[in-house]
């Protein structure tokens, strides 16, 4: 679609102006009329000043709410204070919370001049043992967003704590010693029979290629790869790896790997500082905690940072340029050709220790099976939407929404846990029509299938809705429900596909079956796939083939606000309580693109509650 | 030469950052390149801090940093088609630095009238801040034409200014 050219009569109004300038969509003639009136006059330039610092305002605004960055980066740092026993600065850390909108300065004075201390003494001991100090020399620092953008406690934290004592200048001033670092590199050791540089401590499905022996070490510069599961590493420094299938990497030393291809999630304490990750397009080194990192086939690589800081170095830049700075929360994506951009870390894709841990308790049990794939899933691009019920939301009551890269989670106002389909892990309850549970989604989709797990305690009204747009008029605007058959006990799920006056409305698609009144009381997968090049929905239930059916329907799937487990109030639905679900929700899945009947299958017999034997191949 | 600390310069910035923010925004139109211009600000301000005279205003000190800052930036990665000259930079920045007193209750004022906004509009907001698009992908997200998105902006954003207008009548503030 060409960008929209300014109707002539508007052409001068200078905000017209200021407003096309800002959107990009301003053509040579505009530019240059907007700036014969900026030279013009001064309160011209005043009211330029005014709408661009509303422009600021406004990006500033969405980017604290996109992810919040300013209170988990706070969290982060006090996760790093807190490891380091300043058991204090937990309780500044609350207090940040209820002083940040007061904006009153914190006093660090006393934890500024203790980290001033340890660097000092940390650098006169890497001088005195001859060897390149800790801190290679002047760096680049970049500034999280939180702080640049706002934040005064947050601000003096990570200007105090990182940016500070990193400057050149205030690393010379108390050091007798000359502050270049030593270019004579140490003498390196004579080749010798690989030592064993870590080993494999836990694995949960591990599939090895490569000279790992039965003791399961690890020996520098020895090629393995794992083909399937998990497997957790730890190096002779100290440092953890969790590393997911399918991954080729090479141990580089006690302290470091070279990740050719997959994904992995390093924990580094105090004593594996500086580990190595050495990927095709750069090198990752870790400042403490903890970070994942992503090798794809074609060699881009994609860090991100969950705990304390990293920096990365293109393999494309110059030996004296300034690495990357990445902190708690952001995370980079760089290709082997040496562009890179910074985008919002994605903890979710990445396997961390605690799920590690219940991956491992969990075994070959259903749960692990379906935990296993859930984690799979995150990493899913087509997924637009995964959300799963965890103990958490009965306190955050919200759903983040667990697909990699994208936003938008679920709002809880009603709807309680109850027990979901493993004994591991809880399920949205809903029992009345008050129960909301409301999601926005405006991303499109030209194909794109749903997908839940449902119980359902009671088929007795005349609809039980499962998905809902909250206007159907919207265009790509859905309703997925159940209804009611006019006779017979046979249930139908249905899929209404709205649209906006002008545009052609689909109508409703039925499938008739698959759900009969027995199948209350026991878990259900629903799924409907769409393929509008098709025109036609298939439905599904347990995996299985069920119905399809045929429409007429020409725009995109669009959400939008819509709602769980219910419908909302309006003049097209005025008894609600006719609609709302009696039942439990565990997993909802949205995708954008029609999967198959196979693909379906697969993630029910990945999903379903016992233990049954898997499909064949 | 001044021995400053970094609670002294993190105040100094956290007075400023605003005007800074508005001014990079103002030459630097791509949202994630303005990021980077205004990260590389706040470094060579914490570097330089040491020179930075009192007796003047650290806005204006700061936007001089933040004009060096988009120069580099355009050598590096060449001019917007739609560049202002050397001389309406300079007149740019005076008029920001201008504004450095008002642009911290302007922002509270700001956040106060977006909540007010009816959902649509931050709907809006949200595709054109949040997700960085531009109005003829709005559009194709939303199914209207780019015009009509054009125009939904221009009055989102002229709703604000007249909401935090009246907000800073109301609290007795600036004009």
């Amino acid at each position: 679609m060409s960008e929209p050219r300014m109707n002539p009569s508007r052409q001068n109004n200078p905000h017209r102006l200021i407003d096309a300038y800002i959107d990009s969509t301003l053509d040579d003639a505009g530019f240059a009329r907007l700036c014969d009136w900026l030279r013009d006059d001064e309160a011209n330039r005043r009211e330029f000043a005014l709408a661009l610092a509303l422009h600021a305002g406004i990006a500033d605004w969405s980017s604290d709410r996109s992810g919040g960055l300013l209170i988990p980066e706070l969290a982060e740092l006090g996760n790093v204070l807190a490891a380091n026993d300043e058991s204090g600065w937990l309780d500044v850390l609350a207090a940040l919370d209820d002083e940040r909108d007061q904006a009153t300065p914190i006093d660090f004075t006393e934890e500024l001049a203790r980290r001033e201390r340890e660097r000092e003494e940390r650098l006169a001991r890497a001088a005195a043992a001859q060897a390149p100090p800790e801190e290679p020399g002047p760096r680049v620092v970049v500034i999280p967003k939180a702080v640049a953008w706002g934040g005064l406690a947050a601000a003096l934290l990570l200007v105090a704590l990182v940016i500070w004592p990193l400057l050149p200048e205030r690393a010379a001033v108390n050091h007798t010693d000359a502050t270049e670092p030593t270019a004579q590199p140490d003498a390196m050791p004579a080749p010798a029979p690989a030592p064993a540089v870590g080993r494999v401590v836990r694995s949960v499905g591990a599939q090895w290629v490569g000279p790992i022996g039965d003791d399961g070490k690890l020996r520098a510069e020895q090629s393995l790869t794992l083909t399937a599961g998990l497997a957790e590493l730890e190096f002779n420094d100290g440092a953890r790896v969790i590393l997911q299938a399918p991954a080729t990497l090479q141990p580089t030393g006690a302290n470091g790997l070279r990740l050719v291809r997959g994904q992995l999630t390093a924990t580094c304490p105090p004593s594996a500082h500086g580990f190595t990750v050495a990927t095709a397009s750069g090198l990752i080194t870790d400042l403490g905690t903890e970070f994942g990192v992503q090798v794809e086939a074609d060699g881009s690589v994609s860090t991100h940072v969950f705990d304390g800081s990293v920096t990365y170095q293109s393999n494309q830049a110059p030996a004296d340029a300034q690495p990357e700075l990445l902190f708690a929360g952001q995370a980079l994506d760089a290709a082997i050709d040496g562009t890179a951009r910074r985008v919002h870390a994605q903890p979710a894709v990445f396997i961390r220790d605690q799920e590690f841990v219940s991956l491992v308790q969990a075994g070959p049990t259903a749960y692990g099976r379906w935990l296993a794939h859930s984690h799979q899933l995150r990493r899913d691009r087509s997924l637009l939407a995964y959300y799963v019920p965890d103990r958490t939301a009965a306190q955050t009551m919200r759903l983040p929404n667990q697909a990699a890269g994208m936003r938008g989670s679920v709002t809880l106002d009603g709807p309680t846990l109850g027990p979901g389909r493993f004994a591991e892990k809880p399920a949205l309850y809903f029992d009345s029509n008050e129960d909301l549970a409301r999601i926005e989604l405006y991303d499109t989709a030209d194909d794109f299938t749903l997908m839940s797990w449902v119980w359902i305690d009671r088929l007795g009204a005349s609809h039980v809705a499962l998905l809902c747009s909250d206007d159907l008029a919207q265009p790509g605007a859905i309703h997925w429900q159940l209804e009611q058959p006019i006779e017979g006990d046979r249930w139908g799920v249905t899929l209404t596909l709205g649209g906006g006056a002008e545009i052609k409305s689909g109508g409703k698609v039925r499938c008739w079956g698959g759900i009969t009144p027995a199948d209350a009381g026991r878990w259900v997968q629903l799924a409907v796939a769409v393929s509008r090049e098709d025109a036609l929905a298939r439905f599904y239930v347990d995996g299985e083939f069920v119905n399809a059916g045929g429409f007429d329907w020409d725009q995109p799937m669009r959400l939008g606000s819509a709602r769980i487990g219910s419908l909302v109030d309006s003049a097209a639905y005025p008894k609600p309580s006719d609609r709302h679900l009696d039942g439990r929700i565990d997993e909802l899945l949205i995708y954008g693109e029609a999967l198959s009947a196979e693909r379906i299958a697969q993630d029910y017999h990945a999903g379903r509650p016992d233990s049954g034997p898997p499909p064949a191949d | 030469m001044t021995t400053s600390s970094p609670a002294e310069f993190t105040e100094y910035w956290m007075r400023s950052r605003h005007v800074a923010g508005s001014f990079v925004r103002s030459m630097v139109r791509d949202e994630h390149a303005a990021e980077d211009v205004l990260q590389k600000v706040a470094i060579a301000a914490a570097k330089n801090f040491d020179q930075f005279d009192r007796e003047r205003a650290f806005a204006g000190w700061l936007v001089g940093i933040a004009k060096r800052e988009v120069a580099q930036h355009y050598r590096e990665r060449g001019r917007d088609r739609h560049t202002f000259d050397d001389a309406l930079v300079g007149q740019l920045a005076d008029a920001h630095v201008a504004l450095a007193d008002e642009l911290a209750e302007r922002t509270t004022a700001l956040n106060i009238c977006i909540g007010k906004l009816p959902s649509r509009g931050r709907e809006i907001i949200d595709l054109r801040y949040q997700q960085n698009l531009k109005p003829a992908k709005i559009a194709d997200r939303v199914g209207l034409s780019a015009t009509a998105i054009t125009s939904l902006l221009h009055r989102l954003r002229g709703s604000l200014r007249q909401c935090i207008e009246r907000q800073l009548a109301k609290e007795g503030g600036h004009r």
